[in-house]
């Protein structure tokens, strides 16, 4: 999803994207790291990659956040998923966007931590009473109200509150900005599929976030 | 052609949102339809406001600091990685300084495990006896003696068991065992 289109005014700019592309400038330096690691020459790849860092880390961070609620455990996945992705780079096919294999990694390492996080909560059975909303929203005072923390809040536990693959079609495509075919490769699923389950998840949160609209 | 009646469904106009690809058909009505272009500005906003709420606390929390960090982070990772090639074993000059040293250790060591090999089958006792056997039961049939050989294996074996079931068992309860062992003096004088 891009955010600068404007949806009201229909595009007359926006056309199928050709089927052969030129790759991607991340496409070329994956290729040009591959050739490095097997040239030996690792420390030049690892300079390469960090463009690669670069990048991709904010969107990353920002998916991985809104996976796990946590920013020292997002910070952990991102770092993960970009060591995955330098180990396993060889994997890598380029008829595929890199950003959507990347993408891809990174979800399995925030799905891997929410796993390992529900099994740590299984076993230290009820600690405190768990809340996964952030910490500054278990006291939200009339003037955070009026700081917008509240509506922050709300979404948050509104998305929190969709079935799990819907709340992964609406992360990837509306926070990591992919399309639907995107999030298709991402996941496997098919993309008729996603659509559907895109397509819920907004009805959901309209629903759920009705009383805001107005407050806003 | 677009009947008047008919108006996008939410989903439709959801796809509109997401898609980079051009819905015409759709196009082509909200140009006119003003409740639809509402319904879709709606969404837009809210989808939008969402996006930008999620956003803005991400990128709060990773600030430009956090970001640095995480990819020093990485980097030292990657460093602390071994590197990920195979090294050729052996290596290319010590397979040419120790190829001739190694090839005759190698034949060496074959032509020893064949001789001994082929004095073991030579000069194995049983075997003598075994022909030695075969040649007089041949020439001179006597099942009396092979009987009581028979019956004097057997008690042989009856005080081997003996000795091995008790818990103390002297010396010479091991003699039946000490017979059926072949020894080197036995093969000595054999070969004289």
């Amino acid at each position: 999803m891009k955010r600068t289109r404007s949806a009201a005014a229909p595009s007359s700019t926006a056309a199928p994207v050709p089927s052969a592309a030129p790759p991607s400038p991340d496409t070329v330096t994956a290729s040009d790291i591959r050739a490095m690691v097997s040239r030996g020459e690792l420390s030049a790849a690892r300079e390469a990659f960090d463009y690669i860092v670069i990048r991709h880390q904010r969107r990353a961070s920002r998916i991985a956040l809104m996976y796990l609620r946590d920013t020292a455990e997002a910070d952990e996945a991102v770092q993960d998923a970009f060591v995955r992705a330098f180990t396993r780079l060889e994997t890598y096919r380029d008829e595929h966007p890199f950003e959507v294999w990347f993408t891809r990694i990174l979800v399995n390492a925030c799905v891997d931590r929410q796993r390992a996080r529900q099994r740590r909560a299984r076993r230290l059975v009820a600690l405190d009473d768990m809340s996964t909303e952030p910490a500054a929203g278990r006291s939200a005072s009339p003037e955070r109200r009026a700081t917008g923390l509240a509506w922050r809040e709300a979404v948050n536990a509104a998305v929190e509150r969709l079935p799990a693959r819907q709340r992964e079609v609406f992360v990837l495509c509306h926070l990591g900005d992919h399309t639907p075919r995107d999030v298709s490769m991402m996941t496997g699923m098919r993309e008729s599929t996603v659509r559907v389950h895109l397509f819920r998840a907004v009805h959901k949160l309209r629903a759920a976030l009705g009383a805001w609209r107005d407050l806003r | 052609m677009i009947c008047a009646d008919w108006h996008p469904d939410d989903e439709r106009l959801l796809a509109r949102y997401v898609d980079r690809d051009m819905d015409a058909t759709l196009d082509q009505h909200l140009a006119w339809c003003r409740s639809c272009t509402r319904r879709l500005d709606a969404m837009t906003r809210d989808l939008d406001r969402w996006h930008h709420v999620a956003a803005d606390e991400a990128d709060a929390l990773f600030d430009e600091p956090r970001m640095a960090a995480q990819r020093r982070g990485i980097q030292q990772r990657l460093g602390a990685m071994p590197a990920a090639r195979v090294l050729p074993f052996p290596a290319p000059g010590d397979t040419e300084r120790h190829a001739p040293i190694a090839r005759i250790a190698a034949a060496v060591l074959l032509v020893a495990m064949a001789g001994a090999a082929v004095f073991r089958v030579l000069e194995m006792p049983g075997r003598v006896n075994s022909t030695a056997l075969r040649a007089a039961a041949t020439r001179n049939p006597a099942p009396v003696r092979v009987v009581r050989e028979a019956a004097a294996d057997a008690t042989e074996l009856e005080d081997i068991d003996l000795a091995l079931v008790r818990p103390r068992t002297a010396v010479a309860e091991l003699r039946a065992l000490d017979e059926f062992t072949p020894h080197v003096r036995d093969i000595v004088a054999q070969r004289r």
